[in-house]
């Protein structure tokens, strides 16, 4: 998959890779067991340092995303994705509430709310239809 | 004989200043002069007039130094042909480091004038498959650039008499020997000695176009990507064979100091071995351009993009980022690769190699 990254952000670079190989996972563009960059080719392609990508990789790994071999090196998690625990159900309620409040605060109304949060869906499911 | 120093000449240097007066037009759309700009920037009609008077402008010098050259060739005894060339060749590398200079302080003075300089962007992309591509041919290929090797050496430690006893090692331009040493095992194996270090380096450069920095355009990463790759895979299959020509080419300067060929047989081979090297780098040049931007068809619309890394270049040329662990990135004027200075590593492997260069042509004579 192609990752795409802001040197220029706020968001640090190991956030912003955590997140995209989520997506990429999430859109099909990176399949169960498909083989990552191994963190120094990653680095030097980047231009960022070793820990930046031990950083995201360790991160990825502690959430079952991907799995760190020593030999085989970096791949998406082959034994298919964490369920939806109870744990990150409350996790995903703690980052969303401050989202909705603002979204209440600039009185933006229920249904415009969750039609974001349905179009972000299809777009992220709509790229795995097409990778499938 | 004139007429045929001057028509090698001639030969071998017309592609070399063809490629030279060909740098702006060879190097990425994100380049103009070693800085950086966006696509939209490179193609517009004042960077063109740019490159266009860079063109004539070196080419002028250029052909008036080859003209200079051949009217001294003429005029020079037979001794003073050496010094003639070799004050052309240093000649043409300060001209071209002062044009390329020359233009890279202007470019800068033309970027900040420019409106769009500063839409800067920060954004990159990275094909994590890119490593998975095919983008080099294996180093076992080398397999067989060492088989030369051995047999040759092999051959020439079995037939160690049949070698004369004075050994020729330099010519002149009419093929008389300028310099002999007495025959020695170090004198008759110099050629493997020098093959060996070469198929070293051309081994080297190959690890250095698998290992150097993925470098794609953020606007279009699939095509860069594809494209990169296909770069990197017709340089690394040159490699392999401007290394067999080499190899082949000092196993016969070996078999020339066994049979002492006659000069009009030895003399263009060994003209003929370089000249075809560079007309393959040159025609290399222009059907991939740097990283690969004269692959396939136009990327279609140009990007106005342009991603600010010119305080890592220093003069231009001279990449280095403390923050960047990449070792071997791509020029930024030319074709090919350069190391980060930041480096110490890289800069031990650049030492490390002039080193042996160094060494080995002391040793081989």
């Amino acid at each position: 998959m192609i990752i795409r990254l802001d040197m220029q952000s706020e968001l640090p670079i190991y956030t912003q890779l955590v997140n995209q190989i989520i997506e990429g996972i999430a859109s099909g563009s990176l399949q169960p067991g498909e083989d990552l960059p191994s963190v120094r080719s990653l680095a030097a392609d980047i231009g960022v340092n070793l820990h930046t990508i031990n950083k995201a990789y360790t991160l990825l790994k502690q959430e079952g995303y991907i799995q760190i071999h020593r030999q085989k090196g970096v791949v998406v998690n082959p034994d298919g994705m964490p369920p939806a625990t109870p744990e990150f159900e409350q996790k995903q309620a703690e980052q969303f509430r401050p989202l909705i409040a603002e979204a209440i605060c600039r009185s933006m109304d229920k249904a415009s709310l969750l039609q974001i949060v349905e179009s972000i869906y299809e777009d992220i499911s709509h790229g795995k239809k097409e990778n499938a | 004989m004139y007429w045929i120093s001057a028509f090698m000449i001639v030969a071998l240097f017309i592609p070399i200043i063809i490629a030279l007066i060909s740098i702006p037009f060879l190097s990425r759309e994100t380049v103009s002069f070693g800085v950086s700009v966006s696509e939209e920037m490179y193609h517009s009609p004042q960077l063109r007039r740019m490159r266009q008077q860079f063109a004539w402008i070196s080419g002028t010098l250029y052909a008036l130094l080859l003209l200079g050259c051949l009217y001294s060739l003429m005029n020079a005894g037979e001794e003073g042909q050496a010094t003639v060339i070799s004050i052309f060749i240093t000649a043409v590398i300060i001209c071209s480091a002062a044009m390329n200079f020359a233009f890279y302080l202007r470019m800068k003075k033309t970027k900040a004038s420019l409106p769009t300089a500063a839409q800067q962007s920060g954004k990159i992309a990275i094909d994590t498959r890119f490593r998975s591509k095919k983008i080099t041919v294996s180093n076992r290929w080398f397999i067989l650039h060492i088989a030369v090797m051995l047999i040759s050496a092999i051959l020439a430690i079995t037939y160690y008499d049949q070698f004369p006893e004075t050994i020729a090692m330099k010519y002149d331009w009419h093929g008389e020997v300028t310099r002999s040493v007495d025959k020695s095992l170090q004198a008759v194996l110099g050629p493997n000695l020098m093959q060996l270090v070469m198929i070293f380096l051309f081994m080297f450069m190959n690890w250095m176009i698998l290992k150097s920095k993925q470098q794609i355009h953020p606007d279009h990463p699939e095509l860069s990507a594809q494209r990169n790759a296909l770069f990197r895979l017709r340089w690394s299959m040159f490699n392999v064979v401007s290394g067999m020509l080499i190899t082949l080419l000092l196993s016969f300067i070996q078999l020339n100091m066994r049979y002492n060929l006659p000069g009009n047989v030895v003399f263009p081979i060994t003209l003929l071995m370089p000249a075809i090297i560079i007309v393959m780098a040159l025609v290399l040049s222009f059907t991939t351009g740097q990283g690969g931007r004269r692959i396939g068809r136009p990327s279609g619309a140009a990007s106005a993009t342009a991603v600010n890394d010119d305080r890592f270049w220093k003069l231009g040329f001279i990449y280095y980022n403390p923050d960047d662990p990449a070792m071997f990135v791509e020029k930024r004027m030319g074709i090919g690769w350069t190391i980060n200075f930041a480096r110490p590593a890289a800069w031990m492997i650049f030492a490390g190699i002039l080193l042996l260069i160094f060494a080995a042509g002391h040793f081989a004579g």
